[in-house]
C-alpha cells in the first residue's frame, strides 16, 4: 500500500464516524460563555442609537442654549465718560441643527447569502462502537445529519441599518431533546439581545458646594461597551441656591474688569439676584465596574443657566473678588456609585468648574460641589 | 422553522444571539471534537478543547472578515486551541529532543489495505492517541489537517526535517499496531467462540 493510501484510508475512517451531540457539552458551553465576554464586533444598530440619543441630547442643549443667546461680551465703554453704550451687539439666534435620517429607500431582495453546506457527515460503512469501550457518545454510522439547506429569502428592508425578518416569529422551542443528525434550526438573529446592556434610571441628588446647596433631577441612561467599561450620559435640571449673588448691568460689570470703577462702587450699584439658579446638566461620562457593585466615573458636564438674563451680569463673591456666573457653565466630574439593590444606585460625584482655564482669564466663577446621588432603574436589565 | 445561511448565522453569533451560537456548535459538534479527540489523551480533555475552541471561536468572531472559508477559519483556531494544549502540557519536553536529519524514505507500506479497513474507528482513535505527543501532533497536523512540513516546522518551532522524521516515526508506529490488532482479532475471536 503506497504512503499516500494509507493516509487516506486514516481520513476517511475519521470522516466516515459521527460523534452524537452531548447536550451537557452545551451546558458547560453556555456557564462559561455567560461569564466571559462576548464578540467585540461593533454592533452599529446599537451604536447608531447611543449616536442618536447622544445627539437628541446634544440638539436639546444646543437649543437651549442658542434659544435666546445673545453675546454675552458688552460693547466696551469709553472710559471717562458717563454716557450708556449706545447698543449692545446682538447675535442671531444659532439654528437649532437638525439631522435628517435619510427616507426609508433601498429595498433589497436578498436571497440568502451565502448557500449552507451541506453537513460533512456522510457516513459509509457500518461502525459500531460497543456502549462498553465508547469513551463516551460516539455513534457510528450516523446518516447525513443535515439535508441541503433550504434557501431562504430574507426580505432586507434597509433603512440606516435596520432589518426586517420575514421569519421574526420563530422562537426557541424549550426543553429541546438533542439528536444527531437533528438538522440545524437556529432562531432568528434579531431577537436575541444581549442581557443587561442599557439601563435608563431616574436620577435625584443634593449637592453642597461653592454656590451654597442646591439639588439635581434628571434621567440618567448607562449603556454597557463590555464586561467592565460602560458610558452614561445624565440630563437632568440642577438648582443652586446662593443668597450672595449679585447683578450688575454689562457696563458696570465691564468698567470694573477693566479696573476703572473701584470694588466699592461696583458695590454700591449692587442689586439682589434671584437667591435660585436653574441649570440644565448634560453630562456625558466613561465610567468602569471595578467591582460588582462598585464604579468609577469621569467625565464632562455642560450646564446652561436656563433663567439667564443677557441684560444683566450676576457675580458672586469669592475670595474678596467678584466672579461672573457663566450662562454656559463648562466643567469635569468625578463619580463613584454604588449598587445597593437591584435597581437603586446610590452615588457621589464631585463636579469642578473650568471656565476660566477655558476662557483663560479669572473672571468666572468655577463651580465646584458634591453631590450625594440616587438613581433608580426604570427601563433595561 | 427555516435554517439560516451561514451569513446569518455568523452575525447572529457575532451580535451573541444564543440560538445561533447554539446552531453552530451543533452543526461543528461531531467534526471538530473528532479533531480534538486526535490532539488530546481522553474523551474528557477532546470536550474541554472542543469547548475551549468555541469559547474562542465566539469571543473572536467580530474579526471573522468574510475573506475566506468560515469552517476553515474555525478549523485553524480548534487547532491552534489544541496545539496550545499540547504545548502546554505534553510537547513542552519533547520538542526539545532531536531527531535524526535523515531516514530512508519509504514510498511503500507493508500493510494491506484490508488490514486498514478492518479496524474500527475505536482501535485507530486509541492508536493515534497513544502516539508519542511530537509524532502524533506531526501526523495530525500533516495528514488531517493539511499543513506543510514548512508550516508545521514554524507551529511547533522544530526544523522541516524533524517534522518529516516525525511523520515518518507516526506512519511506522501505526502500522506495527494495525498490523499486530489484526494480528490479534482472530485469535480473540477464536477465543469468544
Amino acid at each position: 500500500m503506497k504512503i499516500n493510501e494509507f493516509d487516506n484510508l486514516i481520513k476517511e475512517k475519521f470522516e466516515q464516524t459521527e460523534l452524537a451531540f452531548n447536550p451537557a457539552n452545551w451546558e458547560r458551553l453556555t456557564q462559561e460563555l455567560d461569564t466571559t465576554p462576548g464578540s467585540r464586533v461593533i454592533n452599529w444598530r446599537r451604536s447608531l442609537g447611543i449616536a442618536a440619543c447622544l445627539l437628541l441630547a446634544l440638539g436639546t442643549f444646543a437649543w437651549i442654549f442658542t434659544r435666546d443667546q445673545k453675546v454675552d461680551t458688552v460693547a466696551s465703554v469709553p472710559e471717562n465718560t458717563t454716557e450708556q453704550p449706545n447698543k449692545v451687539h446682538h447675535q442671531k439666534a444659532v439654528p437649532v441643527p437638525t439631522t435628517e435620517i435619510a427616507a426609508t429607500s433601498n429595498i433589497i431582495e436578498r436571497t440568502s447569502a451565502a448557500p449552507q453546506k451541506p453537513a460533512n457527515r456522510q457516513t459509509e460503512g457500518g461502525n459500531t462502537i460497543p456502549a462498553s469501550i465508547a469513551t463516551a457518545s460516539m455513534e457510528t454510522p450516523v446518516p447525513a445529519s443535515t439535508p441541503p439547506t433550504e434557501q431562504q429569502p430574507i426580505a432586507e428592508t434597509i433603512t440606516g441599518d435596520t432589518k426586517e425578518h420575514n421569519d421574526i416569529s420563530i422562537q426557541p422551542a424549550p426543553n429541546k431533546t438533542y439528536v444527531s443528525n437533528e438538522p440545524f434550526r437556529p432562531e432568528p438573529v434579531i431577537a436575541q439581545q444581549p442581557k443587561g446592556r442599557t439601563h435608563l434610571s431616574i436620577t435625584g441628588g443634593l449637592n453642597y458646594g461653592s454656590l451654597n446647596t442646591g439639588y439635581a433631577a434628571g434621567i440618567n441612561a448607562r449603556q454597557k461597551l463590555g464586561r467592565k467599561v460602560y458610558i452614561e450620559g445624565d440630563l437632568a435640571l440642577v438648582s443652586n441656591k446662593s443668597d450672595q449673588a449679585s447683578n450688575v448691568t454689562p457696563t458696570q460689570y465691564n468698567a470694573y474688569a477693566a479696573g476703572t470703577a473701584g470694588r466699592s462702587a461696583v458695590s454700591n450699584s449692587l442689586t439682589q439676584a434671584p437667591s435660585n439658579f436653574l441649570y440644565l446638566q448634560f453630562n456625558p461620562s466613561l465610567g468602569l465596574q471595578v467591582h460588582k457593585k462598585l464604579s468609577f466615573s469621569v467625565g464632562a458636564d455642560l450646564q446652561r443657566l436656563l433663567d439667564h438674563n443677557n441684560s444683566v451680569k450676576t457675580l458672586v463673591y469669592q475670595s474678596d473678588d467678584l466672579k461672573l456666573i457663566p450662562g454656559t457653565d463648562v466643567g469635569l466630574t468625578g463619580k463613584t456609585e454604588y449598587n445597593v439593590s437591584n435597581r437603586i444606585r446610590a452615588g457621589v460625584l464631585y463636579r469642578e468648574g473650568i471656565n476660566n482655564f477655558i476662557n483663560g482669564s479669572d473672571d468666572y466663577f468655577d463651580r465646584r460641589y458634591l453631590q450625594v446621588q440616587l438613581k433608580f432603574r426604570v427601563l433595561g436589565r | 422553522m427555516t435554517q439560516l445561511p451561514e451569513n446569518e448565522i455568523i452575525k447572529g453569533c457575532q451580535e451573541n444571539s444564543r440560538a445561533c451560537q447554539e446552531g453552530l456548535y451543533k452543526q461543528y459538534y461531531s467534526l471538530f471534537l473528532k479533531m480534538c479527540l486526535r490532539y488530546a489523551k481522553s474523551m474528557e480533555d477532546a470536550e474541554q478543547l472542543l469547548n475551549d475552541s468555541f469559547l474562542r471561536i465566539f469571543k473572536n468572531i467580530g474579526s471573522f472578515k468574510h475573506a475566506g472559508s468560515f469552517e476553515g477559519w474555525m478549523k485553524r483556531i480548534v487547532v491552534n486551541t489544541c496545539l496550545d494544549y499540547l504545548k502546554s502540557k505534553q510537547l513542552k519536553d519533547s520538542l526539545q529532543v532531536s531527531y535524526a536529519a535523515s531516514f530512508p524514505e519509504e514510498t511503500n507500506l507493508a500493510l494491506s489495505t484490508e488490514a486498514v479497513k478492518k479496524l474500527e474507528f475505536k482501535e485507530l482513535l486509541s492508536m493515534v492517541q497513544t502516539l508519542p505527543a511530537v509524532s502524533k501532533t506531526v501526523f495530525n497536523l500533516y495528514v488531517f489537517d493539511g499543513y506543510s512540513h514548512k508550516e508545521i516546522g514554524g507551529m511547533l518551532e522544530i526544523s522541516e526535517s524533524t517534522s518529516s522524521w516525525h511523520l515518518h516515526h507516526a506512519r511506522n508506529l501505526l502500522q506495527k499496531r494495525i498490523k499486530k490488532t489484526n494480528l490479534e482479532r482472530p485469535l480473540y475471536e477464536n477465543k469468544r467462540v
